[in-house]
């Protein structure tokens, strides 16, 4: 036995729980081996300070408290016991919350939509009647009144043009 | 996968494929843990009772050893109960009750150290007004025998929660919960071998750092 086979044995070795054969080739071993003869004694004074530490006693409303607990257990729906059955349930519901999440967003970006049709446009493009057209402004005028310019948010944000049109109506 | 044992996309799934019916008659005909949880999932609360007399303190002990903190292990044995109580009606004896129970406990109690949960509950082991920092104020004659004992005690528990989760779990359950290396090696999800070497690094560690109270404890 060389010491790295040592390794898998020396626990089983000192539980008793080796063969024969098994056991008598580690205590060969251990016998030409300082050093793993030095690990035996090592791990078996281990296992002794191990045994000291002493185990504790419950607190006495341990189970009053776990049966609180049991009885607060909500009742399964039909659907997560038929999942559980079919053993979907751990992935299903991150699954689930991850599609009614993506669902809400998607009505979200639907809500937020505007659509700019032809028909819409048009409407919006009709010229304010009350704007009088002088012959210097006209052809600025003109591209204002081109609303589909006015989509753009640039132009719209040019407020020097609004004051020019309310002069232009006066 | 059984609802109460998925832990962060582990589990612990025992569940029997073809020769259930003849594990379920073996189980009851050997009166065993088996038996009682099987008769738990036909609604006979009297066998979860019986369950958890056999098994709260081993369960308890165990997550304290993990977590060393009692309060916490407490609460953590609670959840592995409800876990097992809530598991029942998908419970098949296709192995030893004991390996599904602490495979349970082994994950709760992996979970809590790696995400800190119930830190209300924790106080250091070497909090100031432990049993140490009381004794030092009572007047027993015994009390100076007494301080190297709990001295010597906490550097053993300080030892062992030095060691890496898996040496840690498989000592534990190796020294104290008695479990073979088959089960310890299905608590931990991984082979035999490798349970065996965890063991011998973990009792390495443990000789390098505990070496020194050697002397006078062998």
């Amino acid at each position: 036995m060389k010491c790295k086979e040592f390794e898998r044995y020396a626990l089983a070795y000192m539980d008793g729980t080796l063969a024969r054969a098994e056991s008598d080739r580690v205590e060969r071993h251990m016998a030409g081996c300082s050093s793993c003869a030095e690990r035996a004694r090592g791990f078996a004074g281990v296992s002794r300070m191990l045994d000291a530490w002493e185990p504790i006693r419950p607190s006495a409303s341990f189970n009053a408290r776990l049966q609180q607990r049991m009885l607060e257990q909500p009742a399964q729906s039909w659907w997560e016991r038929l999942a559980m059955h079919l053993g979907l349930l751990p992935v299903w519901r991150p699954a689930a919350a991850s599609a009614v999440l993506a669902v809400m967003l998607f009505a979200v970006l639907v809500a937020q939509y505007v659509p700019t049709s032809p028909e819409m446009i048009s409407q919006q493009g009709e010229a304010p009647q009350n704007i009088v057209v002088t012959p210097d402004t006209s052809d600025e005028l003109a591209l204002y009144q081109e609303m589909s310019v006015l989509e753009n948010w640039e132009m719209l944000s040019n407020f020097e043009v609004l004051q020019e049109l309310e002069t232009a109506s006066q | 996968v059984l609802p109460g044992e998925a832990v962060r996309g582990k589990s612990c799934n025992f569940r029997a494929g073809l020769g259930f019916n003849l594990m379920r008659m073996n189980a009851v005909a050997a009166g065993s843990d088996a038996e009682l949880m099987l008769r738990v999932k036909e609604g006979d609360e009297r066998s979860f009772a019986d369950l958890l007399a056999r098994y709260r303190d081993p369960v308890v002990n165990y997550l304290y050893r993990m977590v060393q903190n009692a309060g916490v292990a407490e609460e953590l044995a609670q959840d592995v109960f409800l876990r097992v109580y809530r598991a029942r009606e998908n419970y098949a004896p296709s192995a030893k009750f004991t390996t599904w129970l602490y495979c349970i406990a082994t994950n709760v109690a992996l979970n809590h150290l790696r995400d800190g949960r119930l830190a209300k509950y924790s106080t250091p082991i070497d909090d100031p007004e432990s049993d140490v920092g009381r004794e030092l104020r009572t007047t027993d004659p015994n009390v100076e025998e007494r301080l190297v004992a709990q001295s010597q005690g906490w550097e053993i528990r300080k030892a062992v929660m030095a060691l890496p989760e898996k040496q840690r779990v498989a000592v534990l359950l190796h020294k104290y919960q008695e479990l073979d290396y088959r089960q310890i090696a299905a608590a931990l999800k991984c082979s035999e071998s490798a349970v065996k070497s965890l063991l011998f690094r973990a009792y390495e560690s443990l000789r390098g750092q505990l070496s020194h109270l050697a002397g006078g404890r062998s």
